[in-house]
């Protein structure tokens, strides 16, 4: 495991939850693979007043490849994320990566994301498409729906 | 007299040979169970795990069935698996008539769009079971490629196709 | 060394050392967060260890090489940082001086001369980035020309097969420069390419068709009394595929009774009818777009092979010798036809 990843954990522990907002962890702190955090929904969003857990996964050539993000299956209805698999699509995590960009930087990136989608690169297309039609109360009745939905069962 | 030895090593053989087959028929018993109970569940998912899910598109004459239909009754059900795709122009009407009384926990049931397109990519996304319009009522019908995203479509051609589907 | 101290009693105790830390602080690899080991200087002034620079630089993720923290484009090898390098030598130095043998600074050090060793090895054997500089290039591809990709070195065609992710095989087989960005073949440039993501959902003609028409659906801004019309009139109005139906069901097809000039079909004239079927409030503008964006089918582009419109034909017959040069030539049309202005085609299947 890069030595790069340690010294992000120990500046993580060492700032505190203060600077942590997203309470990014590793899962095991034995073996700093998998990571997780939680996102709130951004106020303003029909996410808002939800929390999301995500998925961070290093890989060994940490930091020149990106960290892989992803959201448990069928939890985030979101234009760039796969409802299926949680797959999310964001171009800081894939061309647009630096090896100068951190694992706090990733997940911020992703709740960005959340209040700013991309319908150009969707992988939910109905909910792109109603982005793009600009049918807002449609697209934000469709999300609330499924938070909604999901969180009863 | 003790069978011979040859007697023997074939029982052996043949207990040992019973057992091997009895074991692999089970793996496969138990890796098909599985597979097919994933496979299951997961076209449950994909289809909205409720047995009979709905989707309903609201237009003028599904708002004129309130009284008798009782559509709030249906949305305040935690049984119910049933949303409510409100057409332009029908906002209002269906939030005094019906949202009003519906609680507010459950008004998530009902969505409101803006664009006949919107209803359609409702549709799709939600791929509920059932899906009931009055093809009339909305401009240029049914898109073509429904059927891929629900089972049945309910197309109602008058009001009293309404009160069969959902009776009093 | 005369200004240094005036500095040091003008700066006092406390914001000499948040100096200190903020000077040391630009000694940190961006890419490690460590002390930089044999600093290289990017042309764009940013700095990093030789060996994490390296690792990035020739990561297969990387097309067009570019800095990791202003992504300017690194275009000739970084040097590197000799000032930097004497600095961090120095404050290791300094570190290790009354340090256990054990201690990280003494590893540190120890690290950083294996590095410095390692860049000189690549230095001499002209290696340095393993060779990331000299002997590679990106393969480039013209769209106007024949759409192949070639070889930004030596301008061979490449053939997408022979090159895949690996890197392995992505060397030019004329000049066996590296190529840094993978090649797509050019057939695939034409459709929109599905996301691996959805690629168990939706063939490529399926999210084709879907991305179409959710850019059709973007320009739709449809009233709350559809429903009730219940006309034709929520088609996308200003979008070239209303354009089509009203080309293809309108009978005027000026594409079909041109004679001498196909071109024709692509000129405003004011004379036509703006009155189509299905035509609504913007009936003049859509008239006049109507003329001015033509939808070449399938079927159309197989009967204009008689009279054909390209650039090409416009300035050469068509049983001459094909020159990329004589595109730029203002030479009068030899078949006497009047040349067009030049406009945008939209290109569509028949459906």
């Amino acid at each position: 495991m890069s030595q790069r990843v340690l010294r992000e954990y120990r500046r993580l522990v060492a700032a505190g939850g203060a600077a942590n907002e997203s309470n990014l962890h590793p899962t095991d702190p034995a073996d700093l693979t998998h990571w997780e955090a939680t996102l709130e929904g951004p106020q303003g969003t029909p996410y808002e007043g939800h929390s999301f857990p995500l998925r961070v996964t290093v890989p060994d050539k940490y930091p020149t490849l990106p960290p892989s993000v992803c959201f448990p299956k069928r939890t985030m209805p979101h234009p760039n994320v796969k409802w299926d698999t949680g797959e999310v699509c964001l171009d800081t995590l894939a061309g647009g990566w630096t090896p100068v960009m951190d694992l706090q930087y990733a997940v911020m990136a992703v709740r960005r994301l959340l209040a700013e989608p991309n319908p150009e690169s969707p992988l939910n297309l109905e909910l792109a498409a109603l982005s793009r039609l600009g049918d807002h109360k449609a697209y934000d009745g469709i999300i609330k729906y499924r938070l909604a939905h999901s969180s009863i069962k | 007299m003790a069978p011979p030895r040859s007697q023997r090593k074939r029982a052996l053989n043949c207990t040992g040979a019973l057992v091997a087959a009895v074991g692999l028929g089970v793996t496969c018993w138990y890796l098909w169970k599985n597979y097919t109970g994933e496979a299951e569940g997961e076209q449950r998912l994909s289809r909205e795990e409720a047995a009979e899910s709905k989707c309903v598109v609201v237009t003028p004459s599904v708002c004129d069935v309130q009284n008798m239909v009782h559509w709030e009754m249906l949305i305040n059900s935690d049984q119910e698996d049933i949303v409510f795709l409100v057409a332009p122009g029908c906002h209002d009407r269906f939030s005094s008539e019906v949202l009003s009384l519906v609680d507010e926990q459950f008004k998530y049931k009902a969505i409101n769009c803006e664009t006949v397109d919107g209803i359609w990519y409702c549709v799709k996304s939600l791929m509920k079971q059932q899906l009931y319009v009055i093809p009339s009522e909305v401009s240029n019908g049914i898109p073509n490629d429904i059927a891929r995203y629900v089972q049945d479509i309910g197309q109602w051609r008058t009001r009293e196709d309404i009160l069969v589907a959902f009776p009093v | 060394m005369t200004r240094v101290k005036p500095i040091c009693d003008a700066l006092g105790k406390k914001r000499f050392k948040k100096v200190c830390e903020n000077l040391l602080e630009c000694c940190v690899c961006t890419i490690c967060h460590e002390l930089m080991s044999v600093p290289m200087m990017v042309e764009c002034g940013h700095n990093y260890c030789y060996t994490c620079l390296k690792h990035w630089l020739t990561s297969n993720e990387n097309t067009v090489l570019k800095c990791p923290d202003c992504r300017s484009v690194v275009s000739h090898p970084p040097n590197m940082n000799m000032f930097l390098d004497h600095q961090l030598k120095y404050i290791l130095e300094m570190l290790v001086k009354n340090a256990a043998p054990d201690s990280e600074w003494v590893a540190i050090l120890a690290q950083r001369d294996n590095d410095m060793t390692a860049y000189r090895r690549d230095a001499t054997s002209k290696n340095l980035f393993d060779g990331v500089f000299v002997n590679s290039t990106l393969a480039v591809t013209d769209m106007d020309d024949d759409g192949i990709p070639r070889c930004g070195n030596c301008h061979w065609e490449l053939d997408p097969d022979d090159v895949d992710d690996d890197g392995d095989d992505n060397v030019c087989p004329h000049c066996h420069f590296r190529i840094r960005n993978v090649i797509r073949p050019s057939r695939d440039t034409e459709g929109t390419g599905v996301p691996p993501a959805l690629a168990d959902d939706y063939s490529e003609g399926e999210y084709e068709s879907i991305t179409v028409e959710m850019q059709r659906g973007g320009n739709q801004r449809a009233s709350e009394s559809d429903y009730e019309s219940g006309s034709s009139e929520d088609r996308p109005r200003g979008s070239v595929y209303d354009l089509e139906a009203q080309d293809s069901g309108s009978g005027d097809e000026p594409h079909d009774d041109e004679m001498d000039s196909d071109l024709d079909s692509f000129i405003e004239n004011d004379e036509e009818e703006t009155d189509g079927p299905g035509s609504n409030d913007n009936d003049s503008t859509l008239g006049r777009r109507k003329r001015v964006y033509a939808v070449l089918d399938a079927d159309e582009s197989d009967s204009q092979q008689s009279s054909p419109d390209s650039d090409f034909y416009e300035h050469n017959s068509a049983d001459e010798f094909v020159s990329g040069d004589s595109l730029d030539e203002q030479s009068p049309d030899p078949t006497g036809r009047r040349r067009g202005p030049r406009v945008a085609l939209v290109l569509s299947d028949d459906e």
